[in-house]
């Protein structure tokens, strides 16, 4: 009889769940990359404690967690690209009250999926950007 | 938790919500992870000032908060999206259209309305407009004169 009992709560337990669902929006993992075509290595800091070397033909990329239908672009609100051993590149910033007038297009379209951005969906939720060595010709000369 | 007291607060709010449609749900939805992201917020930045929450967006406050994410999205008409941040921006003090600098942001100049106000006009009202007028009637924000504007953003374009 006990047997039967425990059955009995174990399948119940197992066809019905726990009664708990989650109730909330789907979670996604978007992923940005950006490509270095540039034929010099680049210099990437995408917020002050991630800076990457990036050599050419190779990328930087970064991944977040986020809810279905996500907007931003990056994973954090500011980018530098510096061309080593120089002064020069970009810095741009997702934030309008950080900006400084120094990224290679207006700030914002760097850091948003959204319409205007520089990214392109090459995948679902993957959005690449391929730096260009035109992107070297305008470089800014950074502050320190 | 949320939909449990919102439930005992006005049951008849949930008389069918599922076949009622899109707005209902929205409400519902929008209203619920308004709680959940403000109390854990508020719970987590008692226990430490500078906490970062997992899936924040950004360093500083506010981005650094749980569910920050939220204050990056495009609004798109008819998206049936529920889980709107409409709780949140009547709180906060963050109009993405001017932070993040982008058009394509919901324009969110309300502030300073309490979790106990937002909730006081939810009670008994059965859709956005009557939550937007008991909003405004109801309580004293100096802000009240965007209220129109953000509801606009989120609630009226959200279900066609």
């Amino acid at each position: 009889m006990k047997k039967c009992i425990a059955f009995y709560i174990i399948f119940i337990l197992y066809s019905c769940g726990s009664g708990l669902e989650y109730d909330g929006p789907d979670s996604r993992t978007y992923t940005y990359i950006l490509r270095n075509n540039t034929n010099v290595q680049l210099l990437i800091k995408s917020d002050q404690e991630f800076t990457e070397l990036v050599q050419d033909g190779g990328k930087f990329q970064c991944e977040i967690v986020a809810e279905d239908g996500y907007g931003g672009a990056l994973c954090s609100l500011e980018l530098e690209i510096r061309i080593p051993n120089s002064n020069r590149g970009y810095r741009c910033f997702g934030l309008a009250s950080d900006i400084e007038g120094l990224c290679f297009v207006e700030d914002f379209r760097v850091f948003t999926i959204s319409e205007g951005t520089i990214f392109t969906e090459i995948n679902t939720r993957t959005y690449e950007y391929v730096l260009t060595p035109d992107l070297l010709d305008n470089a800014f000369e950074l502050p320190e | 938790m949320a939909h449990a007291s919102h439930y005992r607060m006005d049951r008849d709010f949930f008389i069918n919500i599922r076949a009622a449609g899109c707005t209902l749900q929205t409400m519902a939805e929008s209203w619920a992870i308004g709680v959940e992201t403000e109390v854990t917020n508020n719970r987590y930045r008692e226990l430490n000032s500078n906490y970062r929450a997992t899936g924040s967006i950004g360093n500083n406050f506010p981005l650094n908060l749980y569910k920050s994410d939220k204050q990056n999205r495009e609004i798109k008409h008819g998206s049936n999206y529920e889980y709107t941040p409409i709780v949140i921006d009547l709180i906060d003090d963050f109009n993405q259209r001017v932070e993040f600098n982008n058009p394509a942001r919901p324009v969110d100049r309300v502030k300073g309305y309490t979790l106990k106000q937002i909730q006081s006009s939810l009670h008994g009202t059965r859709g956005p407009h009557s939550w937007k007028q008991r909003l405004k009637s109801q309580h004293n924000n100096p802000t009240e004169g965007y209220v129109d504007e953000l509801f606009n953003e989120y609630m009226y374009d959200n279900c066609r």
